[in-house]
């Protein structure tokens, strides 16, 4: 399918219809909310310091063209001048009035309003707001150690998740046992309850295990969450009963039903949950800055806090890391969005 | 290659119960090795029930299976020697015809090389050899039915179990798998257990057929001998198509009979004499035989097949006579009286 095609693609018919229309309109608005904060995430990411604070805000990012005169201690800023020929760079500007000099000998002094002023910019990515904060290894940012632990706790985690979840799904929607369906409603219950309201209690608990400011303890609390056990029990209630017989009969062990029927056939919602998992760890903020204290813990989430001093914040670095941390988490759900959607299975039956 | 040995299969006394509901009361039945016993009547007869009672999907409630002289009743169903083909087929859909079929052997943990001859050979007999790297979704209906069949055999069960296979098939495949099934079980000479709610089914393939209803057996025996002499006037009605007419004694001048029943060939019809006067309501002509619905005065709805091409006015009237020797006569319980 061309991009045409795609991009044009109708609920059927020859002429695109209203409800097209409002679809149409709809998905742009989202999109659009959506993605319009990441562009200027990532366009501010290249700016240099100074343009971040520019006011009006400038869309590209810029860098301000600086002026060498002789005998002025650093380059001086270009500015035009309102009815002057000529480019004068900016030595200071007090209030309304601004204090320019000709770069030109000899020099001249020129005092005007501010608002005559016009800044002179050019196209310019700050590829150091980058490379400084990976290779400099500024005082209290170690890149490569925060990926490390953010990687860590995120595949570690997402694979518990899997593994548990789907075991516990399997379990309820497999077995009947008694208080089946009390578990259920357990979960279900726990699925109403916000993060922050058992933030006391679990913190107590990992705490006397012993895993405060461990990465473990950043695992292992949310490995199973009521989401994914409900997700994987009610996918699996969809696979027909007639299968697992038929593996019973064909002498499948408890182990090997689950391995290998529910598990093959529950590809797509393991891949919604492995997705789920990856986004939800990688971007955990609340819980790793409660239980990770020292900064060898940290995950990148709790790294980037680390420019965000008390007297001021280093926006430059912040963004551009901020844009880093978003790479993994876009890579793996463009990898991963395809086991979702081609993966639905067709069990044979009619 | 791939040998079977049949075996016998005998319930005894067996009962299920869901809850306080008795779905089979005491059932006890015979099936002799190499036979192809058929289970047939309507839905909700428990027939599917015991079938899975006999593979062990279903506990007993009471009483004992044997197969093959050994008592099975609360072992696993890997451990009994059985093979099942489902309603839905239920192949694994994420895997391919090879793997489907070989999937008992390999979890069984049996050498590949060996898996894969009893494949083949299962394939051969069926016909699927140039199938079997295809998932099942690229398949036909009967391409899904072989493979179902096919990991069935593949297993060498001393008993087949097949549960209702070809209701999801259409007519003339349906025509073609029966006759499959029906090769199959002569060329293996395996026991089977045949579930199925369509008699031709039952009438076509069985050794022996077992009519049930609301869990009890009815009657056991061949075809033509349940055909011939039904035992109770639920077997004469569910054995033959179409069903055979139902009259009232009464209006027949003997009280004494409460169901007073006829085949549709064995009454003959004629435009001028006959015992029962009756109006001809609809004809389908079916090329090789005539059924006609007609009205007959004072006893009912009747249907007569005529074994040739035949046409009838609709609203026209003509004369019914029953052949004497056929008719069958069931009193209050259903139970034949004997004259």
């Amino acid at each position: 399918m061309g991009v045409a095609t795609f991009l044009g693609r109708r609920a059927g018919g020859r002429k695109a219809s209203f409800t097209d229309w409002l679809c149409y309109a709809y998905l742009a608005v989202a999109f659009l909310t959506i993605a319009l904060p990441v562009v200027w995430l990532v366009l501010s990411s290249f700016k240099p310091e100074s343009e971040l604070t520019q006011y009006p805000p400038t869309i590209l990012p810029n860098a301000p063209v600086l002026l060498e005169i002789e005998g002025q201690p650093r380059p001086l800023p270009a500015y035009t001048i309102e009815g002057r020929e000529g480019v004068f760079g900016l030595r200071a500007q007090v209030g309304r009035i601004a204090v320019l000099i000709d770069p030109h000998p000899p020099h001249e002094q020129v005092r005007v309003e501010a608002t005559t002023i016009t800044r002179l910019a050019e196209p310019h990515l700050e590829v150091s707001n980058y490379t400084e904060p990976l290779t400099a290894r500024l005082s209290a940012f170690d890149f490569p150690l925060f990926l490390y632990n953010s990687a860590f706790v995120t595949i570690v985690a997402t694979i518990l998740s899997v593994v548990m979840n789907s075991m516990a799904g399997y379990a309820l929607s497999r077995y009947r046992f008694r208080s089946r369906m009390g578990f259920l409603l357990l979960v279900v219950f726990a699925l109403m309850i916000p993060q922050t309201v058992i933030l006391v209690p679990l913190f107590l608990v990992v705490n006397s295990l012993a895993l405060y400011d461990t990465l473990w303890g950043a695992i292992l609390p949310v490995a199973a969450t009521p989401v994914g056990i409900f997700l994987m029990r009610q996918y699996m209630l969809t696979l027909p009963e007639d299968l697992f017989e038929a593996a019973r009969i064909d002498g499948g062990s408890e182990w090997q039903l689950f391995w290998r029927i529910a598990v093959p056939l529950s590809m797509p919602a393991i891949a919604v949950l492995a997705i789920l998992s990856v986004i939800w760890r990688w971007n955990d903020f609340l819980w790793p800055l409660i239980v990770l204290q020292r900064s060898e813990n940290y995950t990148l989430q709790l790294g980037l806090n680390a420019f965000q001093g008390e007297f001021e914040v280093q926006w430059h670095y912040l963004l551009a890391m901020a844009v880093l941390s978003l790479l993994p988490v876009t890579l793996i759900f463009a990898f991963l969005q395809k086991s979702i959607t081609g993966g639905i299975a067709t069990t044979g039956m009619k | 290659m791939i040998q079977m040995k049949p075996a016998g299969l005998a319930l005894h006394g067996v009962v299920k119960r869901f809850g306080p509901t008795e779905v089979i009361p005491p059932l006890d039945l015979v099936v002799v090795p190499g036979e192809l016993c058929v289970l047939v009547g309507p839905s909700g007869c428990g027939k599917s029930t015991l079938l899975r009672m006999i593979a062990g999907l279903e506990e007993v409630t009471a009483g004992r299976i044997e197969i093959a002289g050994r008592d099975v009743t609360h072992a696993e169903s890997a451990q009994r020697g059985v093979a099942m083909v489902f309603q839905s087929y239920a192949l694994y859909p994420h895997l391919t015809v090879r793997q489907n079929m070989g999937f008992g052997l390999e979890l069984a943990g049996r050498p590949k090389a060996e898996i894969r001859e009893k494949v083949d050979a299962a394939a051969a007999i069926l016909r699927m050899t140039d199938y079997m790297d295809r998932k099942p979704k690229a398949l036909s209906g009967g391409q899904r039915q072989r493979v179902a069949i096919g990991r069935a055999i593949v297993r060498q069960p001393d008993l087949f179990l097949l549960d209702e296979p070809l209701s999801n098939l259409d007519a003339e495949l349906r025509n073609e798998m029966r006759v499959e099934i029906a090769r199959l079980h002569k060329e293996l000479g395996v026991t089977m257990v045949y579930v199925t709610h369509d008699q031709v089914e039952a009438m076509t393939m069985a050794d022996k057929i077992v009519v049930l209803n609301g869990g009890r057996i009815e009657q056991a025996g061949r075809p033509m001998d349940l055909y011939r002499d039904p035992q109770t006037a639920f077997v004469a009605g569910f054995i033959g198509s179409p069903r055979m007419n139902f009259l009232n004694g009464a209006a027949l001048g003997e009280p004494s009979v409460h169901t007073w029943g006829i085949r549709p060939e064995h009454l003959a019809i004629s435009p001028t004499e006959g015992d029962w006067p009756a109006t001809v309501e609809l004809v389908e002509n079916l090329g090789s035989e005539t059924l006609v619905h007609l009205q007959a005065d004072g006893i009912g709805p009747v249907i007569v097949k005529l074994g040739r091409d035949a046409t009838f006015e609709t609203g026209g009237h003509v004369f019914l006579t029953p052949d004497p020797s056929a008719v069958r006569r069931f009193g209050a319980d259903g139970k034949p009286l004997r004259r």
